[in-house]
């Protein structure tokens, strides 16, 4: 999508936001609340149409109904018709993407006994949606989602409301959907996942991107020089105070008494860090040298750009 | 064209597999077949259960009325096998002998008395004692059979053949009005009035009934969020008239199992309520040909049509259904209005009041069926009605669609009028 813009009544979604997912990669999108994640994804969907700029899919337009037969959507807000039985629910959901009806049984089958809808004693897809637990429920939308197939899987804040076990599952088949050359597209705000599962990120805050590329890259270019922890033992606290406060090594630091977190300056390795803290004679546990994580860069680039509400979402 | 169907499907199945459909499309005849057939049998069932042989007849004008009385009431349709007792007496002792019967009726032991004085023949004054639980058809059955026998008494007191003279006296002029239209077709004026009245109050109940459903539907779908996976797989468009043709289709079945059911009725109406020991006329239904059915699908269906629009743009601009009820006041205002002005429209089909409803699309689907039924609207007035009924209904239905993608993505707040209008300009 290139330079997207999209504004509401009385306040602007997307300012400005340029992406490219490569096919076959796990793609974040990754931003605090409100930073235009669920407007974007709506566009890419022409749930939306954007006020200017241009959104092409699969090599089509936004929009061209042969593409929406090829994506799967799993909306942040979700919702089943609560009276209807879980199986005429997904045929219907299979049918609106092209599938035929024996077909989409088919594969309905499928899919309710490896979500383990569909045991030997009990069959949930002849229950109605309102019967189902919440966990059901979702597992029953993402079927919905991947029964036809689709090439682009576009979850929008696919863990919240997941318990550890579901999220789990999710997790597993996202990585199992990469597997098979699908592209993925979620939005979250847990940088952890994020960080486990994408091969790309975009940051979006304020409607704008604020960095996007491959997640090594990334860290490369807004990593700085790097953080060390070390963790000292007896005097070895004392004793490094000389090297902690010497700016030519260490930009700054984070001070847990006995631990503490160190960002290296720019120009300085961990290494002459190690070296002096021996010359100090300190003496130390642990000394473990980190890369930047996701987290830390999606903080920064955020706080960059002056964002001051709900800066790190519960990530 | 798959998409579309699977929406039809989805709407027309859901709804007919419910328990509302099967009630409400079994409880639509029996209302029907109550309204025609209970009151008849009703008023039946309550002049037969008077035991009119419990009644006792003071008779004191000497010259045997008391009896011709009891004998009148014996036989007959709704006659008993018993004749009343006749207690003959002379005027003196009329009054201790009332006096004891009163007694007798104040105690609930007698349904009534009736006393015929030594001047009833002459002056037609009978008075009549009773009881408080027997029904007021006692007093109009005796009124009756003492009509007859005094008419006799008078009869044979003027020397005239008593056969001959009842005749005579048995005067009553059976009123058919015809009423002959424009065209030459005829037909009873009552009942063409009936069934005009008819097929405006149906016409009515199913677009009221069925624009509801569009309108819970569409908010169901929008409260729930199914609405934006939905529109990730369907335009907007599809989505509204797969909805509006699904549910159209079972509002049709519906509306055909009710009109097929009430004609059986109405042309049986007679051989059920005999069946019941009811006696009773069939009821002649208007001769309705299929062309004149023609313009009445037609405006069942844009009326419907244009409805649904209206009520899916409302359901799609809410949050939730209690907001749905208050937004909704504008589109049943109209509706009602229609109806309101029925009574007008019905006394003077021809006049302007009626005329101008029939051509304004919000109420030519109630009003014109009506005039359909009593008068015979020219061709060029019924072609400009449909006209431009089915120009609002198209034009409805593509802002609806339009404003649908927007505002179902639209919670909270419910929009403004100029924001709706912004919406409906903007997705073009």
């Amino acid at each position: 999508m290139e330079h997207v813009r999209k504004a509401y009544a009385n306040h602007l979604a997307v300012r400005d936001v340029s992406l490219l997912v490569p096919k076959g990669t796990v793609y974040g999108l990754l931003g605090p609340n409100g930073a235009g994640k669920t407007t974007t994804i709506r566009m890419i969907l022409n749930l939306m149409v954007p006020d200017t700029g241009h959104i092409e899919v699969l090599g089509r337009p936004a929009g061209d109904p042969a593409v929406s037969d090829r994506v799967g959507y799993l909306p942040e807000e979700r919702g089943l018709y609560r009276k209807m039985e879980v199986r005429r629910v997904l045929r219907f959901l299979g049918r609106l993407k092209g599938l035929q009806t024996k077909e989409a049984d088919k594969r309905i089958d499928l899919w309710l006994d490896r979500m383990g809808l569909r045991t030997a004693t009990q069959d949930w897809g002849n229950a109605k949606v309102e019967d189902l637990s919440r966990g059901m429920q979702q597992k029953v939308q993402f079927i919905g989602t991947m029964l036809h197939e689709p090439e682009v899987v576009i979850l929008d804040e696919p863990f919240s409301g997941l318990d550890p076990v579901n999220a789990q599952v999710l997790k597993d088949t996202v990585l199992d959907l990469r597997r098979e050359g699908r592209t993925v597209i979620f939005s979250t705000h847990l940088m952890d996942n994020a960080e486990r599962m994408c091969d790309a990120v975009a940051i979006i805050a304020r409607g704008e991107v604020v960095a996007d590329g491959a997640l090594n890259a990334l860290k490369k270019q807004y990593g700085g020089p790097g953080r060390v922890s070390i963790e000292f033992a007896g005097n070895g606290r004392d004793r490094a105070r000389a090297v902690l406060e010497n700016t030519a090594l260490v930009s700054g630091f984070d001070d847990h008494g006995q631990r503490v977190e160190v960002d290296l300056a720019v120009g300085a390795t961990s290494q002459q860090l190690l070296s002096q803290l021996v010359t100090h004679d300190v003496e130390i546990v642990k000394f473990d040298r980190s890369e930047a994580s996701l987290h830390r860069i999606f903080l920064e680039r955020v706080a960059a750009t002056g964002v001051e509400a709900g800066l790190s979402g519960n990530g | 064209m798959g998409k579309l169907y699977a929406v039809i499907g989805r709407e027309f199945g859901e709804r007919v597999r419910s328990r509302w459909f099967l009630l409400t499309t079994l409880f639509g005849p029996f209302l029907f077949a109550a309204f025609t057939l209970g009151p008849p049998w009703l008023a039946f069932r309550s002049a037969r259960s008077v035991d009119i042989s419990a009644v006792v007849i003071v008779d004191a004008t000497g010259q045997q009325a008391g009896a011709g009385v009891a004998t009148e009431l014996t036989g007959g349709l709704m006659g008993t096998a018993r004749a009343p007792k006749v207690i003959t007496t002379s005027a003196a002792s009329a009054a201790h002998t009332l006096d004891s019967l009163r007694i007798d009726v104040a105690a609930d032991r007698l349904p009534g008395v009736a006393y015929l004085s030594a001047t009833s023949i002459e002056s037609g004054a009978v008075s009549m004692l009773l009881s408080s639980s027997a029904p007021i058809a006692t007093s109009e059955r005796l009124q009756k059979a003492i009509e007859r026998e005094l008419l006799r008494q008078r009869v044979a007191a003027a020397g005239l053949d008593a056969e001959s003279a009842l005749k005579l006296a048995q005067v009553r002029v059976a009123l058919k009005v015809e009423r002959v239209m424009r065209d030459g077709r005829t037909g009873s004026a009552q009942v063409n009035l009936i069934f005009g009245a008819g097929v405006a109050v149906l016409l009515y109940i199913v677009i009221v009934l069925y624009g509801q459903i569009v309108l819970r539907s569409v908010t169901e779908e929008k409260q729930s969020r199914v609405s934006e996976l939905v529109l990730a797989s369907v335009s907007p468009r599809i989505l509204l008239s797969g909805k509006v043709l699904g549910i159209g289709g079972v509002a049709l079945v519906q509306l055909g199992f009710w009109t097929a059911s009430m004609v059986t009725l109405m042309t049986n109406r007679g051989r059920i309520l005999s069946a019941l020991g009811v006696a009773s006329s069939s009821m002649t239904l208007p001769s309705v040909s299929w062309t004149d059915l023609i313009p009445l699908l037609a405006y069942f269906l844009l009326g419907y049509v244009l409805y649904a629009a209206l009520f899916a743009a409302v359901g799609s601009i809410v949050s939730s259904e209690q907001e749905a009820q208050q937004a909704q006041t504008p589109v049943l205002m109209l509706l009602v209005g229609s109806v309101a002005l029925l009574q007008p429209a019905l006394a003077d089909p021809d006049g302007p009041i009626a005329r101008t409803l029939s051509l304004v699309p919000f109420s030519s689907p109630i009003i014109m069926p009506l005039r359909l039924g009593l008068v015979a609207v020219p061709t060029s007035e019924l072609a400009v009605s449909l006209g431009l009924l089915s120009l609002l209904a198209a034009g409805a239905m593509v802002a609806a669609g339009r404003l649908y993608r927007t505002a179902l993505l639209m919670y909270g707040k419910r929009p403004s009028i100029r924001e709706i209008i912004r919406w409906i300009r903007l997705d073009g």
